[in-house]
């Protein structure tokens, strides 16, 4: 039994033997365990300082400067950052941080920082401060040295030898001495002077120039207007500088007045004795008398009769010494209805010049005379030469005839011939006894001219065609294909004929296609006119498929082809004056033109300086014909449609 | 015994977690190598067809060449490429005594103090970086272009010229990037990097 519990105990002892085993072994294996585990001891002795470095040793601020620099700084921290901050030092060591603390970092061993700072005049340092994941704090300090704003230039106006801000003048003074001086700081960039007049500011050159412009680091600048000869004149109120100094980019501008109190003197003054106007009769005299007077005292006056058509000197006076008034007295002999009044013009000392006019009203006592001619203005259109030409009718005046002529004139313009016609009483009656002139190929006017004893005409002609017709065509571009307007209408037609010196529209010409000589028609777009014989219109579609009437020109058969071409000799100036031997004289063969008679955009089309000629066959016998573009007549909506003149001569 | 296995067992499952860290937490390529076993300098003098005007260049401005060759720190250096020598010539002129301090201030605008590549130190925010010209007028950024029509180097140098936002091969400026020599890492230019203030280099 003893034995048993022997064995059992020595059996309990074994397992507590191995319990305390197991336990020993748990706790050695955990503290290899947690030894293997323990972290890993960082030696920052051997690890580099943080550092701090600047794009610069020191920093140069100019506040005057268009652009600031920034501030760059990269931190380096092998051991990793923790945390950077940023400081602005200010003069007098007050230190303030800049921005937040920073703690986060993408690369932890390095960072950098790019600042703008607001700088002021008295920012004298940015700092900054790292500390690594060592602790370790390291802060480096970049040097700022501020330039403060400068002024802007000062303008000093020095008048005769004085600052002054303020100048009094009086008209007719002595111009004073005036200097401007511009000082500045930085250096001056441009420099110019206005003068205010009457509100209105202009410059005034110095030395030539609007603006002085400076180039050579100049800080002042002097000039002297009187160097320029700058005289102030009435109405100036101001003198203005403007200054520019310092960056190009940024400028300071400085502008300076000086106020200029101008005293204008006024200029003569002229004061009728009869007020400001008068009525008299026609034919009668008078006298106009009136004082001048002038502050500035009178050194000239001129009197002049003022005319419809003109201004006639009367009198002038010159004043020595000159006179604060001067009286006048100016008689007029026989006013006319040319009359309107006298002017006088007085002139001071300060050379300012006024003029005053008296007005005068004519009251008209007797008319001109009248002219009455029977015979209509084309009375003498394609007459013969040998002709007799006879004026008849009847002459009237209130105040006798003075002279009474019948005159002729040739086709240069000039006067021929003057008969006197005799007269007694106030009427006249003309006929074939003291009005009548033989017709050569030259003649191209007739007429009377009457003259009453006050001297007032009148004259009444009749133009003198011979041996051809002269006639002005009112013509029509309505020929166009498809053009709605391309009807007869009352629209005269783009042919021209003749035989009935007229223009022919396409329903009219296609009754009588052999009496159209030439038609009309617009090209380049409404920029010119031209024309040519009824050949060369059947061979265009701008008139042969004339569909709206049915007219056009494949529709009429067989028509005239007459040689149209530029004539010889005669010119748009030398047509008016053309006889009939001129118009003999052109030679009608060769081949036909189409010439372009006028160009420009309708309605300013302008003629070309051609005249065209072709012989016509009228009633079986050939008559030369010229003719010329005259002027542009009306722009219609439908520009196809639009009208000009031609003027033409016909051989009779 | 059963204990003693399981015990091993969670033991060791503990105890791979306790390996040692990481060499290189950045991603390393492994098809090619952009690592460059030479010094900058011994680099730019093995390679004339890319870099004889701009070895020229160093040497005859007076640029100090340790810059390029020392190991005591890391620069980021932009090699100009003879395409960009040549137009650099163009605007500058050819070294010469009047022209080679300017010469110096654009060699030294070309190396950023610090280490700045694609291949983790760089993003797609502009990097402001500090070259070795001392000047106000040096501000450089560093940046990596995040589109992928970008088919050439991402690297962006002085942020993308406003002509440049549609990408083309005409517009390339960084040719080969993040060249990892022995004593700094470089990016090659076909045209010279303009300071964004527009300054010259004077």
């Amino acid at each position: 039994m003893q034995d048993r519990k022997q064995m059992l105990l020595s059996i309990n002892l074994k397992k507590y033997k191995l319990l305390i085993m197991k336990i020993k072994e748990f706790i050695l294996l955990f503290i290899i365990l947690f030894a293997g585990c323990k972290a890993e001891d960082v030696d920052f002795s051997k690890i580099a300082v943080p550092r701090v470095i600047f794009m610069v040793d020191s920093l140069k601020v100019d506040l005057n400067s268009s652009s600031l620099p920034e501030i760059v700084s990269v931190i380096q921290a092998d051991a990793g950052l923790s945390e950077v901050k940023q400081y602005v030092i200010r003069s007098g060591d007050a230190e303030s941080i800049y921005d937040e603390s920073v703690t986060t970092f993408p690369n932890p061993k390095s960072y950098s920082i790019s600042q703008l700072l607001p700088f002021t005049e008295d920012i004298v340092g940015f700092r900054v401060e790292a500390k690594d994941n060592g602790g370790r704090i390291i802060s480096a300090t970049l040097p700022i040295r501020v330039t403060a704003l400068r002024d802007a230039p000062i303008v000093t106006f020095i008048v005769d030898g004085f600052d002054t801000a303020l100048i009094n003048y009086m008209e007719g003074d002595r111009m004073p001495v005036i200097k401007i001086k511009t000082t500045s700081q930085e250096k001056l960039l441009n420099f110019s002077v206005s003068k205010i007049i009457n509100r209105v500011e202009t410059t005034i050159p110095v030395s030539g120039a609007d603006t002085v412009k400076f180039s050579n680091q100049e800080t002042q600048f002097q000039i002297n207007l009187s160097d320029d000869s700058y005289q102030f004149v009435p109405k100036t109120t101001a003198l203005k500088v403007y200054v520019s100094a310092g960056d190009p980019k940024k400028p300071k501008i400085k502008v300076a007045t000086l106020k200029v109190n101008y005293t204008e003197i006024p200029g003569p003054e002229v004061i009728f004795a009869d007020g400001t106007s008068k009525l008299v009769n026609e034919f009668s005299a008078v006298t106009i008398a009136g004082t001048v007077t002038a502050p500035a005292k009178i050194k000239h006056i001129k009197f002049l009769r003022k005319l419809i058509s003109e201004n006639l000197l009367l009198s002038e006076i010159t004043l020595s010494p000159s006179q604060a008034s001067y009286g006048f007295s100016i008689p007029i002999t026989r006013v006319t209805m040319q009359d309107s009044g006298l002017i006088v013009e007085a002139t001071d000392d300060n050379n300012k010049t006024t003029s005053f006019t008296f007005i005068l009203n004519i009251n008209e006592l007797a008319p001109s005379p009248t002219i009455l001619i029977n015979q209509v203005d084309d009375a003498f259109n394609g007459v013969d030469a040998g002709q007799n030409l006879v004026l008849t009718g009847e002459m009237n005046t209130l105040s006798n005839f003075q002279t009474v002529n019948f005159v002729t004139f040739n086709n240069t313009g000039d006067k021929i011939s003057t008969t006197q016609i005799p007269f007694s009483g106030k009427k006249i009656t003309i006929d074939a006894s003291n009005a009548s002139y033989i017709a050569t190929k030259s003649t191209r006017r007739i007429g009377v001219e009457v003259t009453d004893i006050n001297g007032k005409s009148t004259n009444v002609y009749r133009d003198v065609h011979v041996g051809y017709y002269y006639v002005k065509v009112y013509m029509s571009l309505a020929g166009e294909d498809g053009k709605t307007t391309s009807t007869t209408g009352p629209l005269p037609g783009p042919f021209f004929s003749a035989k009935y010196r007229k223009a022919v529209s396409y329903i009219e010409g296609k009754t009588m296609p052999m009496d159209c000589d030439v038609a009309f028609h617009a090209q380049s777009t409404y920029g010119a006119i031209r024309c040519g014989n009824m050949s060369y219109a059947k061979s265009s579609s701008k008139f042969t498929g004339h569909t709206k009437t049915g007219a056009g020109m494949d529709t009429w058969g067989v028509t005239t082809n007459y040689i149209v071409k530029t004539a010889t000799g005669i010119t748009l100036g030398s047509f008016d004056g053309t006889t009939v031997d001129n118009l003999t004289e052109q030679t009608n063969t060769g081949t036909a033109q189409s010439p372009v008679i006028a160009i420009g955009a309708f309605p300013a089309a302008l003629p070309v300086d051609i005249v065209i000629t072709y012989q016509a066959i009228v009633d079986g016998l050939p008559k030369t014909v010229i003719f010329a573009y005259d002027s542009f007549g009306t722009l219609t909506t439908d520009k196809s449609a639009s009208t000009f003149y031609i003027k033409v001569k016909m051989q009779k | 015994m059963k204990y003693l296995i399981s015990i091993s067992i969670v033991s060791l499952l503990f105890l791979t977690s306790c390996l040692g860290i990481q060499g290189n937490y950045e991603y390393t390529p492994v098809n090619c190598s952009t690592e460059v076993k030479l010094t900058v300098w011994d680099f730019i003098k093995s390679r004339p067809d890319a870099f004889s005007q701009l070895e020229n260049a160093i040497r005859n401005s007076g640029m100090d060449t340790t810059l390029y060759s020392s190991g005591s720190t890391k620069y980021t250096y932009l090699l100009l490429d003879n395409t960009a020598m040549s137009s650099l010539i163009t605007l500058i002129g050819n070294v010469s005594t009047s022209t080679k301090s300017k010469w110096i201030n654009v060699l030294s605008y070309h190396i950023a103090d610090g280490y700045y590549h694609g291949l983790g130190t760089l993003n797609f925010d502009p990097t402001y970086v500090v070259t070795l010209w001392r000047s106000q007028d040096a501000i450089m950024t560093l940046q990596l272009e995040s589109r992928n029509s970008f088919n050439y180097s991402r690297l962006v140098v002085n942020g993308l010229d406003p002509a440049w936002t549609v990408l083309t091969s005409t517009y390339k400026y960084v040719v080969t990037s993040n060249l990892m020599c022995t004593n700094g890492v470089c990016h090659v230019l076909n045209r010279h990097a303009r300071p964004q203030t527009n300054a010259t280099f004077n």
